[in-house]
């Protein structure tokens, strides 16, 4: 989906449904299958969460929880916010908080929100660059465990911290107070509104459940 | 014989693609490069953090390599000045002269400039005995005396050593040139 805005409706339908039952969880996932372009991030994050969701349910399964449901449910769940991730494009978080900031009649917040949330996912990829980099530098002193995570810690909050006030620094430049002029152009295909109505109908699926659908549909 | 091998090496990072046939001997080699032309990412590949999409990359007689990237305050680890000189397996006292950080023994690492930084970390990595070393653009925040006395560590220091760099003025003649040039490493000048 090009559009953010029904990018965005579909995600907070589809991570809901997923929270709130095993159907939703299915349906998300099936949505995922059929109207996304089925792409994840690099393989070694996928394998970590997904081996701490496993091992997440199967220590909820041993104390006689709901080990299943909540795997189902937290793999649809972090699935559609892996999806979220690799399907965003720069500028789509500014140009949604413009965008929904005008039509509210509130356009300089509207602007402030999305340039702090574009700023913020700018900052994770960055972040995610830095700790490849300081686990490489860090890794060539062989230090203890405990120093060792102790010591990546530190160099990526401080690599933040810089990167934080560099930035400030910069707005504070370039004469950045509040507010801003952006009138965002969206490039919308036939098939978005129908894959944001198919999600918004696996949130109902998981609302009412299946029972109730099918009462409904009568 | 001490070499870095690289044998048809792909390096792709998104959309990014870079082609590397090359062998690395004894000695410093320099790759240049315009910004964004792949330097950073043959790099981080011949450090290990990033393994090629295709090809090989192969150490010869090499027990230990060694990585300064960009960013100095990425390989901090000690609490104080002396404590990262020692953290990288170094006797504080006569290095820390040799980087003219004596007075700063105490300091946090953190806490230094930039150009502090680099001499702290690249002074303690071409101290170490590793065979291999690859900086990352190693002039970069140097000031002028650094940068000559980085130039002339380089022209002498042991085992393969490989800088990416724009900065011509302060290397040794003996320096080996690369160059990469829409998307492939070549041997060529600056």
């Amino acid at each position: 989906m090009n559009d953010p805005r029904y990018r965005l409706l579909a995600v907070t339908a589809l991570s809901g449904a997923a929270f709130l039952s095993v159907p939703g969880a299915i349906g998300a996932v099936l949505w995922w299958l059929v109207c996304s372009n089925r792409t994840l991030p690099s393989g070694r994050a996928v394998l970590y969460l997904g081996v701490t969701v496993l091992l997440t349910a199967a220590a909820t399964a041993a104390a006689g929880g709901d080990g299943l449901p909540y795997l189902i449910r937290i793999s649809a769940v972090l699935l559609i916010a892996a999806y979220a991730y690799t399907a965003q494009q720069d500028g789509d978080l500014l140009d949604l908080g413009a965008w929904l900031g005008a039509r509210i009649g509130l356009p300089d917040a509207g602007f402030d929100l999305g340039l702090t949330a574009e700023l913020a996912l700018g900052s994770l990829a960055a972040a995610a660059d830095d700790l490849t980099q300081i686990r490489l530098a860090v890794d060539q002193k062989r230090l203890p465990l405990l120093r060792r995570w102790f010591a990546i810690g530190t160099a990526v909050l401080h690599a933040e911290l810089r990167r934080g006030r560099e930035l400030a620094g910069l707005l504070a430049l370039r004469g950045y107070v509040g507010g801003g002029t952006h009138d965002p152009r969206f490039a919308t295909s036939r098939s978005e509104p129908l894959a944001a109505v198919l999600a918004l109908s696996v949130l109902l699926f998981a609302i009412l459940g299946p029972r109730d659908i099918f009462i409904l549909s009568l | 014989m001490t070499a870095v091998i690289l044998d048809r090496v792909v390096l792709e990072r998104g959309p990014f693609r870079l082609e590397v046939d090359a062998v690395f001997g004894p000695g410093l080699h320099v790759v240049a490069g315009r910004i964004g032309a792949g330097k950073s990412t043959l790099a981080l590949a011949l450090a290990g953090g990033l393994a090629p999409a295709s090809g090989a990359i192969r150490l010869e007689s090499i027990s230990r390599r060694l990585w300064v990237g960009q960013s100095p305050g990425h390989h901090m680890t000690g609490a104080t000045v002396e404590a990262e000189v020692a953290s990288w397996g170094l006797a504080p006292g006569p290095h820390l002269d040799r980087f003219g950080l004596a007075d700063r023994a105490a300091a946090d690492p953190f806490r230094l400039s930039r150009g502090e930084q680099q001499r702290l970390v690249l002074g303690c990595a071409l101290a170490t005995d590793a065979d291999l070393s690859i900086l990352d653009e190693p002039f970069a925040p140097l000031d002028v005396p650094g940068r000559i006395a980085l130039g002339r560590a380089l022209g002498t220091h042991p085992g393969v050593t490989i800088a990416m760099t724009h900065t011509d003025r302060y290397l040794p003649p003996t320096a080996t040139r690369w160059r990469i040039r829409s998307g492939r490493l070549d041997p060529g000048g600056q």
